[in-house]
């Protein structure tokens, strides 16, 4: 196995645990999710239950799909355009100044809404909305880096086809 | 094909959610329907008018200690529901478990009231109530807001 093919794994191994574990607690809290979905406000009513129904099982197999290396590059675009929707949709709520949690892992274990407490407990002056549009930047950022690896699986899982022939 | 899929597994799933929410916010509190739907017993406008005229009536902002800063309905307690683990103990020294309590959080869009009112319910405490039009009903109202940290 040669440098690519290890980088490649390693690439495929992340993003999909990211979306797979991404996927388990909207599966195991639809309530909440889809709470989540209305909050982005950008989705007819009619709609809201069906995107949190579909979602997150969409997000389980691209996840189990490119670890698996089942249709891995077909995967590995599915989830670089997932995160480019998701990062699309954060930097309208940063820009509208809607505070809406991204919903993309449990609020319990959210990095994001950690740091936003901290800084507000270390700043108290900021306002509310403040925060909240700190939260939601770190969210984007958070993607940003999400999308590195999957990206990178992306390229040379393309790499090694092309070289396939 | 996929998307019948997630529909079948969300049916057969005990945590799954109907096809159609309630997302209408004049309809009462917005929500995914069916297990979804919070059973918090609601107070309208009239009774909350009536109940803040009872001293005896504990009212509970459920809202981040930020938002309660930035205006509060005069009397509230700051309680967020995320800080509510940490002070439960406090609480259950402060208030016996017959204590009338109201509890309200921004509006018909927001569950954090609800979710107190189940921890409340947990620590035993039974007369419980959800002011469901929360901080916004009372403001579109033009009722009296206060600011800072004091109640």
């Amino acid at each position: 196995m040669n440098g690519y093919r290890i980088l490649e794994w390693v690439f495929r191994w992340f993003s999909g645990s990211v979306f797979i574990l991404s996927s388990i607690h909207k599966i195991m809290d639809p309530c909440k999710f889809a709470v989540d979905i209305y909050n982005y406000q950008i989705s007819p009513h009619a709609l809201i239950n069906l995107i949190a129904i579909v979602i997150p099982y969409l997000e389980l197999l691209l996840g189990i799909a490119l670890i698996a290396g089942i249709l891995p590059r077909g995967a590995a675009l599915g989830i670089t355009a997932t995160l480019i929707f998701f990062i699309i949709l954060l930097s309208i709520n940063l820009i509208r100044g809607i505070d809406a949690s991204c919903g993309c892992f449990s609020s319990e274990s959210d990095a994001c809404e950690l740091l936003a407490d901290w800084y507000k407990s270390t700043h108290p002056e900021i306002s509310a909305i403040t925060k909240a549009r700190l939260r939601t930047l770190c969210d984007i950022v958070r993607d940003i880096i999400f999308l590195i690896p999957t990206v990178g699986a992306l390229i040379l899982l393309n790499r090694r086809y092309q070289q396939r022939g | 094909m996929f998307s019948l899929l997630a529909i079948v597994a969300n049916q057969v799933s005990p945590r799954g959610i109907p096809l159609f929410g309630k997302w209408d916010v004049s309809q009462g509190i917005v929500n995914a329907g069916g297990r979804c739907q919070p059973h918090s017993p609601e107070i309208n406008d009239a009774d909350l008018d009536l109940a803040y005229l009872n001293a005896n009536v504990l009212l509970i902002d459920a809202r981040s200690r930020e938002l309660y800063r930035e205006g509060h309905i005069p009397g509230a307690l700051s309680y967020p529901l995320g800080e509510f683990q940490a002070l439960r103990d406090e609480f259950l020294a402060l208030f016996p478990s017959d204590k009338p309590i109201i509890i309200y959080c921004i509006g018909l869009d927001c569950h954090d009231s609800h979710d107190l009112l189940k921890m409340l319910e947990n620590s035993g405490y039974t007369d419980l109530k959800v002011y469901s039009p929360g901080f916004d009903g009372w403001v579109a109202r033009n009722r009296p807001v206060r600011t800072g940290d004091e109640p």
